[in-house]
């Protein structure tokens, strides 16, 4: 993309008032993107995202500076001037660059921009229809798809080239149930990093359905009513519980700066036995996963707590600094207009022993959170909320009548500690993750679990 | 203007191709941002990007592209992308390229004394902030964000048209989150500033109020599951109406979902309620004299007095319904296509402050967060539960701090809930959107 002569003299500007480390992030993307929505095209966009990335160390400061200029003069002001805000002394000087052979496991079969518009637009229509047709309560749906081919190059001061391209595909549909003035959603947003082959692969009848299955259940529910209850999760994006109230607090980003609850906590029991969680950035073609982190650095499979004792934290080499830990391969970023920090890939909580039927039948009075919405948290004082966007009762250890509007409050660390039975199914969902540098495709998942008690809001 | 010769060579090379009207627009920003951890430069930011969108018929109907490499070489991708997608483009809806308003406001969004504020100002002002936060109260234990950043921005419109309309303004913003630590119980407070006058930007007082948060809450408790009158502080309300800021526009509304269909002329909230979108708000984040589609915006009442006045129009929503454009065409950055969105939309204040407003209150909540609006918020059903914090209410006066609760409710609903607004309107932090403090009625409050 750019030549590694103009990389080194960028590099060079870069440490040339003392930064001890600098690094380049060179990134070429095109996207594409259809929104199919009440019958007809809502738009369609196509696009190339360039530009450049330029990191500099000195100590424990960190500086960032982005362009989208390309040139060699453009490139080396840039640097110039971030480098200005390092207060160092010593010249330190750049390694030759060596190219470093990137290990491709996620194999591409059809490259997303070599498909037509043309047949995106059948796979939105296809899917479009079969979720309006599900249910006349089924007012209106959106069917989007959307592909990235990610083309990025890292240099760094030490030595390192190396080059990754990133592939990634999704379908997501929305759909929307009408009854008697009141709406209710369903959704479902399967994504690969992978080809556009993901996409034919896909059962568009079936994902389809399931998005309208869970907005006509919902329409048709009364509203969750609040208290304090056991709470059984089940599986895929039940994961996104783990992923927030915990996932979060165990990124080097909060731990370094010691504001995380699981800071100076490795070795110590943060959960009960029946809890495994992994982040695993390197299983083929998961939504989460990459070749390489957005520093270079082979992506790994980090057990994060095993058997309840909490074993490591999620580290980029910042922070792993500030910390005197090696980088987990975890570092990661949106675009080249993000500095790069320590984020999760594919997170999930490992399978258990039980049966899933073993653990609704195991509660007397409860909430069976079906599918899990979204949710949000505070890494410092670990206070979460998701919303349960399917869900039902448990009443004397089956599966009641259905309710909307539920809400899990709680703190992490706590609602971690009362996870007392897991399954053994598990399965793994797409994500958007949104943090400091910025928003990443990641997996949440888990197996079904048992939360012996949690506050749910409701009305 | 910079990139007048660029379009035009790209609305040869569009026509050369078969394209009909066709419009570019190009934005850019240079921006610079610090963040402190104590007192050490943990991130300092320098970003300069800009990016240019195209768009245009090809027979008939619209087609768009983007790229960020603003080069010659660039034109061939754009006329290409824009043509394939407007090659599937089955909209029964008609597009336009606007000729021009025949008046436009003039607004002024650029301080130049912001200019003159050195980087050595903005980085002792965060480290600042930090530090006064941290000397305050020994129960402060860190800084979660401690941030200042500045930026300049600048936006071109060109279309085949003849239009040619520019567009430019700075900003500078603080925002300080802090950690606050006793016998193991863990609380955070916050508080933000974004303006363009630097003047303004005091790191007492923002340290003061972040502290304030997080120290008050830091024996905070749930309540009683139950319903309450709650006062809802003026930027979880403006979070809220942020999160259901779509259901105005003309398109939610065609497309079904928006529950506000139908309802024009007809009372859709409480007498007292008033939801103003002005352009020209001064200092706002979103002040422009012109749309997305270079159509002139204009002050209006969307609800007044109670009663739905309009939705929110670009021209192929108004033309769908036979009105006029609102000037309400969206176009976040380069890389959007045409939507429909507010510009600065805030609930119309009212005369009595926030103490007069709880005054009356024998027993409620006043709520100064809500957690999870993107997630435990159905904009499109207007039912939310929300994790929420803030204080017991008791004859009028505040009683104690409250946490780990959810409320919820119905936003239509609580629209007709609404007892009054108070006098300070505040602005929430994606900009654009703000409230007054809020007395409601009743909402449902799951605690204890």
């Amino acid at each position: 993309m750019i030549s590694k002569n103009v990389i080194a003299s960028v590099l060079e500007a870069a440490v040339s008032t003392g930064g001890d480390f600098a690094e380049l992030f060179i990134e070429d993307s095109s996207k594409s993107s259809l929104n199919y929505l009440d019958g007809q095209l809502e738009s369609s966009q196509t696009g190339r995202d360039f530009g450049v990335g330029i990191r500099i160390f000195s100590g424990l400061n960190c500086i960032y500076a982005y362009t989208n200029s390309f040139d060699q003069d453009s490139l080396v002001e840039t640097a110039l001037k971030a480098a200005q805000a390092v207060r160092g002394s010593v010249h330190q000087g750049i390694k030759v660059l060596n190219n470093m052979k990137t290990n491709r496991i996620h194999v591409v079969e059809i490259m997303p921009d070599s498909v037509s518009k043309k047949d995106k637009l059948d796979i939105v229509k296809t899917a479009y229809n079969s979720a309006i047709a599900y249910d006349s309560l089924i007012k209106q749906v959106s069917s989007r798809y959307s592909d990235t081919v990610q083309n990025v190059a890292i240099a760094n001061t030490e030595g390192l080239y190396r080059e990754d391209t990133r592939v990634y595909t999704r379908l997501m549909i929305n759909a929307v149930a009408e009854k008697n003035g009141q709406m209710q959603t369903g959704s479902a947003n399967p994504g690969s990093h992978g080809g556009y082959e993901f996409i034919q692969g896909l059962d568009l009848n079936a994902i389809a359905r399931s998005a309208a299955a869970t907005a006509v259940v919902m329409v048709n529910a009364e509203y969750c009513k609040a208290g304090v209850m056991p709470v059984v999760i089940d599986n895929a994006f039940g994961g996104v519980i783990f992923h927030e109230a915990c996932g979060h607090g165990l990124e080097a980003t909060s731990v370094a700066k010691g504001t995380s609850v699981f800071a100076g906590k490795i070795g110590e029991k943060v959960a009960p036995e029946v809890v495994t969680a992994i982040d695993d950035g390197t299983m083929p073609n998961e939504w989460g996963s990459t070749n390489m982190d957005d520093e270079g650095s082979d992506t790994r499979r980090n057990v994060l707590i095993e058997k309840g004792i909490l074993k490591g934290y999620l580290v980029d080499r910042f922070n792993g600094r500030k910390m005197g830990m090696e980088s987990t391969g975890s570092s990661r970023r949106e675009s080249y207009k993000f500095a790069p920090t320590s984020r999760m890939s594919n997170t999930f909580i490992d399978n258990g022993h039980s049966k899933k039927e073993e653990i609704i039948s195991s509660v007397d009075f409860g909430l069976y959170a079906k599918v899990m919405g979204g949710g949000s948290v505070n890494p410092g004082t670990g206070e979460f909320n998701f919303s349960v966007r399917e869900g039902y009762m448990i009443r004397n250890g089956k599966i009641a009548e259905p309710v909307r509007g539920g809400t899990l409050i709680g703190k992490g660390p706590d609602v971690l500690q009362k996870i007392d039975m897991v399954a053994d199914n598990l399965d793994m969902d797409q994500g958007m993750c949104g943090s400091s540098s910025g928003s990443v495709p990641a997996n949440v998942g888990q197996p079904a679990v048992r939360v012996s008690s949690i506050t749910v809001g409701g009305r | 203007m910079k990139y007048k010769e660029l379009a035009e060579r790209i609305f040869k090379a569009g026509n050369e191709a078969g394209m009909q009207d066709m419009e570019v627009y190009v934005s850019g920003s240079r921006e610079f941002e610090v963040k402190i951890t104590r007192s050490e430069i943990d991130g300092y930011k320098l970003a300069d990007n800009s990016g240019l969108g195209f768009r245009g018929f090809y027979n008939g109907k619209i087609g768009y592209s983007y790229t960020e490499k603003i080069s010659d070489d660039s034109i061939p991708y754009l006329v290409k992308g824009a043509i394939e997608n407007a090659e599937i483009n089955d909209t029964k809806d008609q597009d336009y390229i606007f000729e021009g308003s025949l008046k436009y406001t003039p607004v002024n969004n650029l301080n130049t004394e912001l200019d003159g504020v050195t980087e050595k100002q903005k980085i002792d002002f965060a480290i600042e902030m930090e530090k006064k936060a941290l000397e305050m109260d020994s129960r402060i234990k860190a800084s979660q964000y401690c941030m200042l950043g500045t930026g300049a921005y600048s936006s071109e419109l060109f279309n085949t048209k003849g239009l040619a309309l520019a567009d430019e303004g700075n900003f500078a913003y603080a925002i300080l989150m802090v950690l606050a630590e006793e016998n193991g119980v863990y609380s955070s407070g916050f508080d933000f500033i974004i303006d363009n006058d630097f003047s303004k930007f005091d790191t007492g007082k923002l340290a003061k109020k972040a502290v304030k948060n997080a120290i008050d809450l830091l024996d905070a408790k749930p309540v009683e599951s139950g319903e309450y009158e709650i006062v809802l502080d003026g930027m979880a309300s403006a979070g809220l109406l942020g999160a259901v800021s779509s259901i105005f526009s003309a398109r939610a509304v065609h497309k079904n979902l928006s529950l506000l269909k139908g309802k024009l002329g007809e009372k859709v909230a409480a007498e007292c309620v008033t939801l103003v979108d002005d352009p020209f708000y001064k200092g706002g984040t979103s002040t422009s004299s012109f749309d997305g589609e270079g159509v002139a915006t204009k002050y209006k009442n969307i609800i007044e007095g109670g009663v739905l006045k309009t939705f929110l129009h670009n021209l192929k929503s108004a033309s769908k319904d036979g009105v006029e454009s609102t000037g309400n065409a969206s176009r976040d950055s380069y890389k959007s296509t045409i939507g429909i969105s507010p510009t600065n939309m805030y609930f119309k204040p009212g005369d009595k402050n926030l103490e007069g407003i709880m005054e009356k209150i024998s027993k409620g909540l006043y709520l100064v967060d809500l957690d999870g609006l993107h997630s435990g918020f159905n904009p499109i059903s207007g039912d939310f539960s929300l994790g929420a914090k803030g204080y017991l209410i008791e004859n009028g006066k505040v009683a104690r701090s409250v946490n780990q609760i959810t409320v919820s409710g119905n936003f239509y609903e609580m629209l007709m809930n609404i007892e009054e607004f108070a006098s300070e309107l505040r602005f929430g932090m994606g900009g654009g959107i703000g409230s007054p403090p809020v007395r409601i009625k009743k909402l449902s409050v799951a605690g204890e």
